[in-house]
């Protein structure tokens, strides 16, 4: 009571720069740190592939910067392509189609699946000016542990679709 | 006189400490965090380039000058083979134990292969049908990348000018994909 009675505390809290001011120097300290360090190791090729959990992809010492390209992730027993499964070993379902033609050499889910996706690209091609042309990259996303047999398979399928350059897909070893 | 101080004194006093406004910088780092979280990845991945060998095998056996080199790897060794007469250059056994010093011995040659070819930059590789993937993207690690303690190559490029080669074989083709 007597301090509010004060003729000159009484105005005191109206007095301009008094408030209670919050130090955001630490604040912004963090923020430009957390900034600095996600610019670092940010990737500028813009192209985003999905690793399924079923897939470890081997580590190189490799540095080139992956470019767009239709991705083919294969496990020791599955194969997807963007994404959508195009073969299951561990499948019923597979008991019965026809899985391989040109004597063993060439998937036939697989050859399917990238032929439809080569035709849809050219044909968006031919009805968009500006819309990407068909690259011919395979990004293969492929499992440490698959056999040259089996991978074999997969590069030759993808070359007798119309592919004409593979790119494996790596994890980097540089720190 | 000491006493004498204009009404207006107090307040001046006090509004002379003039501070940054930070609260626009902030907000704006925010959201640049913000966009970086939403589109970064956490992890790095990059490639490794191979042509198909039906477009890129078109003229490699035509040049006699060219090395054509070959390297067959199977579960024991690597071999390296002159791809025109098929004669072997040199053989690697593999160590089980330690499979990056068949690979460091590999790397070491083609080192040497490279310092006499300079401008050389295919080889074939033939995997056998047992050899894994991950000995593979390895083996086509020691074949392309020139190591920061390799001694350096230089190479000439288009205008003459001498430059420091970026790598030693990285035009990998895989030779037996048809077979």
């Amino acid at each position: 009571m007597s301090r509010n009675r004060s003729i000159r505390k009484r105005n005191r809290h109206n007095i301009p720069g008094n408030e209670g001011e919050l130090n955001i120097t630490s604040l912004l300290d963090i923020l430009s740190f957390l900034l600095i360090s996600l610019l670092a190791n940010y990737n500028y090729s813009g192209q985003l592939v999905n690793i399924p959990g079923e897939i470890k992809i081997p580590n190189s010492t490799s540095i080139e910067s992956q470019k767009s390209g239709i991705a083919v992730q294969a496990s020791t027993h599955k194969i997807w392509v963007e994404d959508k499964l195009v073969l299951d070993l561990t499948s019923s379902d597979s008991v019965n189609k026809i899985l391989y033609d040109e004597g063993g050499r060439r998937i036939v889910p697989l050859y399917a699946e990238l032929v439809k996706i080569k035709d849809e690209i050219k044909a968006i091609k031919m009805q968009v000016d500006k819309a990407n042309d068909f690259s011919g990259r395979a990004n293969l996303v492929v499992d440490e542990k698959m056999k040259y047999d089996d991978l074999r398979k997969i590069m030759y399928t993808c070359a007798s679709a119309g592919f004409k350059e593979f790119k494996f897909l790596v994890l980097s070893e540089i720190k | 006189m000491g006493n004498y101080r204009l009404p207006s004194h107090r307040r001046r006093l006090l509004e002379e400490n003039p501070t940054i406004n930070l609260v626009p910088m902030v907000d704006s780092i925010f959201n640049v965090i913000f966009f970086l979280l939403m589109t970064t990845t956490f992890i790095s991945i990059f490639e490794i380039r191979s042509p198909i060998p039906f477009v890129a095998t078109a003229d490699l056996k035509e040049d006699k000058d060219k090395l054509n080199l070959v390297l067959e790897i199977n579960s024991a060794e690597l071999i390296l083979k002159d791809g025109v007469s098929d004669s072997i250059l040199k053989r690697f056994p593999r160590d089980l134990s330690n499979p990056m010093l068949a690979l460091d011995s590999l790397h070491q040659h083609l080192l040497e292969i490279k310092q006499t070819k300079p401008d050389e930059n295919t080889i074939i590789i033939n995997p056998d049908n047992v050899v894994d993937y991950n000995f593979i993207i390895k083996t086509m690690d020691a074949v392309k990348e020139i190591l920061k303690t390799d001694e350096p190559i230089y190479i000439k490029d288009p205008q003459g000018v001498s430059t420091k080669a970026a790598f030693l074989f990285d035009n990998i083709i895989f030779g037996n994909l048809t077979e």
